[in-house]
């Protein structure tokens, strides 16, 4: 039985399309990458984001897609294809998907308590609870309104991570909600997800234009995006920038999951991976570009609304000194009735106490990550008119974008599971059930009191070293262990025929990059990653209740063993693995030989002196033993009459 | 009148300052925060002081007041004084301390607001806290209604998919029965992966 008639396929490329842009665009496209383009020298930023996604992240995205397509096989069976000794390099993008996957569908479960939020006007975030009738609560007084429902009312937050607060029952319905939700979509697999898909990837793009219609005619909106663009191209000269965009281009793709392995390997085999991965990427940038337009947008309206009012406090102050009517200043006139009564606008402010207000300070209190969503932008939107509409636009984005990542992630456990045959006697669907059960009961932890701490340890020590680790090991694995020009080789009988400037062009491009250029950027990240995380102390900002913000506490040490245990859980495979192969090979001998891989035939490098590299081969006429793929093979070929090609021969090929 | 004498010479000598009303007059400092100062006209005034000894009869009539006197109070003991164009002015009672006016004015502000057709935030009496429109808290909290429709949409795409896969599953027994030879891979297995890798690669 020929596996591949057995394995699911993609009713049609935009399925496929859909699904892996959805995977790469997510939560971070929106609320990571405005934030950075901002504070790393605004238009300027896009230089080093455009070349690091030249040679960085096209080419990552092109190995992970080419490896899944070509061996048919999800992150864990196809890095055991590619050799022997990179068993463990499957098992630790498993180990990631399983758990960013349980983390990042909390993120999910604050959408949707946030959208269900949404259906009422007042907004609940617009104002504080009030207290004896004349004073509102001391915690929202002393910070704001939105940041009162998201640190009190939504998190119920505690003081510390070591305080857990208990379960919080409206999280838990939510949460029970989201995997629910989760769990439908995937339950047959890619034949459901693939259709939900058509929804979950381009209703992000529908909610982007309208919020951009509205942003762009807001006031104060060309201030923000002034803000985001206005270059500073002398901050180039500095390496971080130039790291930190190789760091964005590499977690916005959603590389190392084992994600995009898994849906590419649902591919038929001639489908066009060069163009698909261009697509991907590409589609990926402009989406962050577009979010970056429409966040900014709306934070400069809310920075001028925001100037405004802090305008306004100051004309009342001044109002009430000169004993003057009502409206006689202006936010317009302000400025120079300052300048009137007092010869200049700081000496107005010195001599009368007034608050300093900027809308250029405004915007510096850069924010992002789920702040940026749920405080800031959630406090923007209500000074919109028609406010809970966007709201539920916005939040609905949100759940789109996180749902679509959602997959990636489970399909990055499902896949592999289902490969090495561990899961084969249980129904698929029950299987998907048990990956969310399990994947529920632990991402309880993140909606105790304490949940959102525990959320950005697992985001810091699962979702970033790991991540870098696994994609370095991934280059090096086609480009140096199993070879590219072999990896060439066995590429060129399916992809497209090198006839044209462009294909050829692509050719030489993934020779520089594959093997070379891209695994020394990703180096150079992981080195200052390692180098930044060692130098930053191990604190995290705890909200105070008190004082309405926060404060900077210590990790204590349970916590710091629990992230180590975390990384290493997520990495220890790949040397573990390499030390069972040789173990297995030392004690087993030669027999364990590597099996050959589909499409590559029986003739030892030795009699012909080069590999068959035509792609018309029919794979049907070929002997069924190399054309399987099942490693399980019927019976055990002779070994004198195909010569196995064990990787002790790689040295001695030509 | 001697007091007041004295309030205007300390005007004087202070200068550009706002208002300050004097507290050893019994003067309570009320800003009427209007664009036109001269909306709030001696009409208004004179409704204002009405006002004032509607809340000091109304408050002294429960509560006992110091000298019992201002159970009686009427417009000719309230006094307003110091108007300036913000518009603020300084009142006071005839034998009313600024405590018993502050009370008195507070418990009656919503009349205050009312008659004068103004609100919290525009008619400021020095000494009372505006009074802040408190959350209406509903009986079921508002946000569990969407959750509820999207837990109910749910649970039926579930019950769909479930009557769907069952509904296959007896389409296929029945055509694998009526069928002489049960091809398994024709609609596919129960199964998606049937047949994948060996768990020995592990």
């Amino acid at each position: 039985m020929n596996e591949d008639e057995e394995r699911p396929q993609w009713d049609n490329k935009a399925q496929f399309l859909l699904t892996c842009i959805g995977f790469a665009v997510g939560l971070g496209n929106v609320w990571r990458f405005p934030y950075q383009l901002q504070s790393n020298g605004g238009g300027a930023f896009l230089i080093p984001y455009l070349i690091m996604l030249v040679f960085e992240g096209i080419p990552l995205l092109y190995v992970e897609l080419t490896v899944g397509q070509w061996l048919r096989k999800g992150s864990m069976g196809a890095w055991i294809k590619i050799n022997p000794f990179l068993k463990g390099l499957g098992i630790c993008s498993l180990f990631v998907s399983f758990l960013v996957g349980m983390y990042y569908n909390t993120i999910i479960a604050w959408c949707l308590y946030y959208l269900c939020n949404s259906f009422q006007d007042p907004l609940p975030w617009k104002s504080c609870p009030v207290v004896n009738g004349t004073s509102y609560i001391t915690e929202c007084q002393k910070s704001s309104s939105s940041e009162y429902f998201w640190y009190r009312e939504t998190l119920h937050i505690t003081s510390s991570i070591e305080v857990s607060g208990g379960i919080q029952t409206h999280l838990l319905a939510t949460m029970i909600l989201a995997w629910m939700i989760v769990a439908l979509c995937l339950i047959k697999g890619i034949a459901s997800s693939g259709k939900v898909v058509y929804v979950t990837a381009t209703f992000p793009y529908l909610v982007l234009f309208c919020f951009l219609v509205r942003g762009v005619t807001l006031r104060g909106a060309s201030t923000g995006l002034r803000y985001l663009f206005n270059p500073k191209v002398e901050l180039l000269s500095d390496p971080q920038i130039w790291l930190t965009a190789s760091t964005q281009i590499f977690f916005s793709l959603s590389l190392a999951f084992g994600g995009m392995i898994a849906f590419s390997s649902y591919n038929p085999k001639d489908s066009d991976v060069e163009v698909d991965t261009l697509i991907v990427c590409v589609t990926n940038s402009v989406t962050s570009l577009l979010a970056s337009v429409v966040i900014f947008a709306v934070l400069g309206f809310k920075a001028t609304v925001d100037y405004e009012t802090c305008v306004e406090g100051n004309i009342q102050t001044l109002l009430d000194f000169h004993d003057l009517p009502e409206a006689s200043i202006t936010v317009d006139t302000y400025d120079t009735f300052l300048i009137e009564r007092y010869g200049s606008y700081f000496g107005g402010i010195a001599e009368r106490g007034l608050n300093n207000c900027s809308v250029e300070a405004n915007l510096d209190d850069g924010v992002s990550g789920t702040g940026l969503a749920f405080i800031v932008f959630a406090d923007a939107i209500l000074e919109m008119p028609g406010s809970p509409i966007w709201a539920i636009l916005f939040f609905l984005m949100l759940l789109t974008l996180g749902l679509d990542s959602m997959f990636g992630n489970i399909e990055g456990v499902l896949t592999p599971l289902n490969d090495i045959g561990l899961t084969k006697k249980y129904r698929n669907e029950f299987v998907v059930v048990g990956i969310v059960l399990v994947s529920f009961l632990v991402s309880l932890t993140f909606i105790q009191g304490s949940g959102n701490y525990w959320l950005d340890v697992f985001d810091k020590y699962a979702g970033s070293i790991p991540l870098l680790i696994i994609a370095f090991f991934e280059l090096i694995a086609v480009g140096w262990i199993y070879r590219y020009d072999r990896f060439n080789n066995e590429l060129s009988k399916f992809l497209k025929p090198r006839d044209n400037l462009f294909r050829k062009a692509l050719y030489w491009f993934w020779w520089a990059t594959v093997p070379i250029i891209s695994p020394i950027l990703l180096l150079a990240v992981f080195i200052y990653y390692i180098y930044d995380s060692i130098i930053t102390p191990l604190k995290y900002d705890a909200w105070q209740e008190n004082l309405g913000d926060n404060i900077s506490l210590s990790y204590p040490g349970y916590v710091i063993a629990i992230s180590v245990i975390i990384t290493l859980i997520c990495t220890i495979w790949i040397p573990l693995g390499a030390v069972v192969e040789l173990v297995k090979r030392f004690f087993c001998g030669h027999q364990t030989g590597r099996v050959l891989n589909v499409g590559e035939v029986g003739y030892s490098v030795k009699e012909t002196g080069h590999y068959n590299s035509g792609y018309d081969h029919n794979l049907a006429d070929l002997p069924r033993a190399v054309t399987s793929g099942n490693d399980n093979l019927p019976y055990d070929p002779p070994a004198n009459k195909f010569p196995y090609i064990d990787d002790d021969n790689i040295s001695k090929k030509e | 009148m001697k007091m007041k004498i004295f309030l205007i010479l300390s005007l004087f000598i202070a200068g550009g300052s706002s208002l300050t009303c004097d507290p050893a007059s019994n003067e309570v400092k009320v800003t009427v925060k209007l664009a036109d100062p001269s909306e709030f006209d001696d009409y208004d005034q004179y409704l204002f002081k009405g006002l004032v000894a509607y809340s000091l009869q109304k408050y002294c009539g429960t509560t006992t007041c110091s000298p019992s006197s201002l159970e009686e109070t009427d417009t000719v003991n309230v006094h307003i004084s110091n108007k300036t164009d913000r518009f603020a002015m300084c009142v006071a009672v005839d034998d009313c301390s600024i405590d018993t006016l502050t009370k008195a004015i507070k418990q009656s502000k919503p009349q205050f607001n009312g008659a004068l057709e103004l609100s919290d935030t525009v008619l400021l009496v020095d000494g009372i806290l505006p009074t802040l429109k408190p959350q209406t808290i509903p009986d079921f909290p508002t946000w569990l209604i969407p959750f509820i429709v999207f837990i109910c949409l749910t649970v039926i795409a579930a019950i769909a998919i479930i009557a769907y896969t069952v509904h296959q599953t007896k389409k296929r027994k029945k055509r694998m029965l009526s069928s002489s030879s049960g091809d398994d891979d024709d609609e596919g297995s129960d199964h998606i992966y049937e047949n994948s890798g060996a768990a020995t690669q592990l």
